[in-house]
């Protein structure tokens, strides 16, 4: 951790406990002195996108996102206190970490890329890339205990903040506990999850100005021929169907469900190396299934796939442009791209068109939204 | 200290009657729907035979609107404005396409018909996933939306095979826009009394594929993702009252 690091943090902590006009949590740990007045928060998004359904149990406040924010960027969940939610999911990266695989406090390297967090509240499948994950509050508690991430225990994460001069009062003020004794895992997941909620679009891009007025204008021509190909609309001049929009159309750019995109070869079902959904479910069928991702910022996302393979769009669409590998339970809609006279693949004209028109889903305001960006920075 | 604890008891007894009146009064109706081929349910391991193709069937979804019950004056009952069959959300070991349920709290008494739209009726189909919260159904299966053309796709029927002539078929039919939609109605007598009710329903893609003798050549036109040509969309979502029977 740097100096100029703890520096900033102190100064944090230091400006918050001032601000408490010099209250402090008294020895058995009691917070009712701190107010409990919860401030609703209404999450600002594009107007073409859907109505984000917030759970009954963890509606959203300005308490709650402000204390959701503190802990996704604090590496104080993790047991030797250097990796933190934040160190997978970077704005700048499109809130992944552009690794192929993400790395934990060990060293120790997972199978799977990092997904980016930009409008996951959106989201009502299964989260993670194999779904195993019901929730967004679900999936915001496992990488503490999980050993190839923050590997630490909860207990341990717990006790370090109730013992914390800041973050009881926090978690008092966001979901009113009368003593920090009843800090629980849960509230710290519920607090992650209102901020990861606030990761959305700012509906700027070319691709969302264009989903909210279909004026064909906003893009240039070579974009425009992307999109066609995209949405399987332009056949009638001579464009084939590059079939994304099965799994990735929409404002969101996913459909969030999950599909066998042809990555591994597979004789029988039972023989892909990472099972994915198909584990998850114990269900045979959807082995080699994984959770289609947004696009959204696609461009800031690389490398790409669930395990990071393709380091560019353009090996992605190599891949697609292929067909994909074997297996018994691949997507029909996979297939040797291109149409006569080409039927081989697409054109280099084409690729280029579908790149670019993949980059028009670029949304840097996004991604630099004061409000998402790290609070001890 | 007495009058509230008899008021309170008589409070107590007033709930639990009206309790049991609004049971003894309605009807759990469930209707069932189970994809087939050839009155067999559709594993999707196994190849059937599409006229000269041998096919498996990998994926099936079909929206449903206006699902009502018809009463012997001729009213009508609700039961869902729309529903989402996805045969394919597999939770278990097996490689059968789901028996999807849906339960209904109906008001008792002879129902003669169930009428049912296939597809989504103009006013639904006249919005987009963004119309919804998104655990909406129409906004949740944004999979199920066509951008471009404004359209949900109202049937999706996905799967691979081979034939003499076309040793490779990837066939993926999907159905959609307003002129596509139809509506059903089939005669069938319900008559509810309280009693739970199940109506199990099979939907024989054989029908879809097959009128009058004549089988759809899979292998010569395996694809229809468009709009633009809906001759295919047409047949297939006629063809669904047919397929839809009684199981």
């Amino acid at each position: 951790m740097s100096r100029t690091y703890i520096l900033l943090y102190w100064s944090l902590v230091s400006l918050l406990l001032a601000s408490s006009c010099r209250k402090k949590e008294t020895a058995d740990g009691d917070l009712s002195q701190y107010a409990y007045a919860p401030t609703p928060y209404v999450i600002k998004k594009p107007a073409h996108f859907p109505e984000m359904v917030i759970p009954n149990d963890n509606p959203m406040t300005v308490q709650g996102v402000a204390l959701g924010r503190m802990l996704f960027y604090d590496p104080i969940l993790s047991a030797d206190s250097t990796m933190s939610c934040s160190s997978c999911h970077l704005p700048q990266g499109n809130f992944t970490d552009n690794r192929p695989v993400s790395a934990g406090i060990d060293g120790q390297v997972g199978k799977r890329s990092s997904m980016s967090l930009l409008n996951i509240g959106f989201n009502r499948n299964p989260f993670f890339w194999d779904g195993r994950a019901a929730s967004l509050e679900e999936q915001a508690l496992s990488p503490v205990e999980d050993p190839i991430e923050m590997h630490n225990t909860w207990a341990n994460a717990l006790e370090d903040l109730r013992n914390h001069p800041v973050y009881p009062r926090m978690f008092r003020e966001a979901f009113g506990m009368n003593n920090k004794s009843e800090i629980t895992k849960e509230h710290a997941a519920k607090a992650i999850a209102q901020f990861e909620r606030i990761m959305v679009s700012s509906g700027t891009s070319k691709y969302d100005r264009f989903m909210a007025t279909r004026d064909g204008n906003i893009f240039d021509e070579e974009e425009l021929d992307g999109y066609l190909m995209f949405v399987d609309e332009g056949q009638s001049i001579g464009l084939p169907d590059a079939e994304c929009a099965h799994c990735h159309g929409g404002p969101l750019a996913t459909t969030n469900n999950f599909f066998n995109n042809g990555l591994q070869a597979a004789a029988t079902l039972d023989d892909f190396k990472d099972k994915g959904q198909g584990a998850v479910l114990n269900a045979p069928q959807k082995n080699g299934f994984f959770r289609a991702p947004s696009l959204i910022n696609i461009a800031l996302s690389a490398p790409y796939f669930h395990d990071g393979r393709a380091s560019s769009l353009d090996e992605v669409l190599d891949h697609y442009n292929s067909g994909g590998k074997p297996s018994p339970n691949k997507d029909v809609l996979l297939h040797v791209l291109g149409l006569p006279p080409n039927p081989q693949g697409l054109t280099q004209y084409q690729r280029q068109a579908l790149i670019k028109f993949l980059h028009t889903m670029t949304d840097t305001a996004a991604i630099n939204n004061p409000e998402l960006q790290n609070p001890f920075k | 200290m007495k009058s509230s604890f008899l008021l309170l008891s008589a409070a107590i007894l007033l709930s639990v009657t009206g309790c049991d009146k609004n049971n003894a009064d309605t009807t759990l109706l469930t209707l069932s729907f189970t994809p087939t081929f050839s009155a067999k349910q559709i594993d999707s391991k196994e190849f059937y035979q599409v006229g000269d193709a041998s096919c498996q069937f990998t994926r099936y979804t079909l929206f449903l609107s206006d699902l009502a019950l018809v009463a012997e004056d001729n009213s009508e009952y609700m039961l869902s404005e729309v529903e989402f069959l996805n045969f394919n959300e597999d939770t278990d070991a097996t490689t059968l396409m789901e028996t999807i349920k849906r339960s209904y709290r109906v008001p008792n008494g002879k129902y003669k018909a169930l009428k049912l739209g296939y597809g989504l009726k103009a006013q639904l189909n006249a919005k987009s996933p963004a119309d919804f919260n998104s655990d909406h159904v129409l906004a949740k299966e944004s999979g199920q939306y066509w951008d471009s053309w404004r359209s949900y796709i109202f049937m999706k029927i996905e799967g691979k095979g081979s034939s003499a002539a076309h040793p490779s078929i990837n066939m993926a039919y999907h159905c959609g826009a307003d002129p596509v939609y139809t509506t059903d109605t089939k005669n069938l007598t319900f008559d509810l009394n309280g009693t739970e009710s199940n109506t199990d329903f099979v939907i024989d893609l054989a029908r879809i594929f097959e009128e009058n003798g004549e089988w759809f050549d899979v292998g010569g036109t395996p694809f229809t993702h468009s709009v633009n040509d809906l001759k295919i969309g047409e047949k297939f979502m006629r063809r669904l009252s047919k397929a839809v029977q009684v199981k």
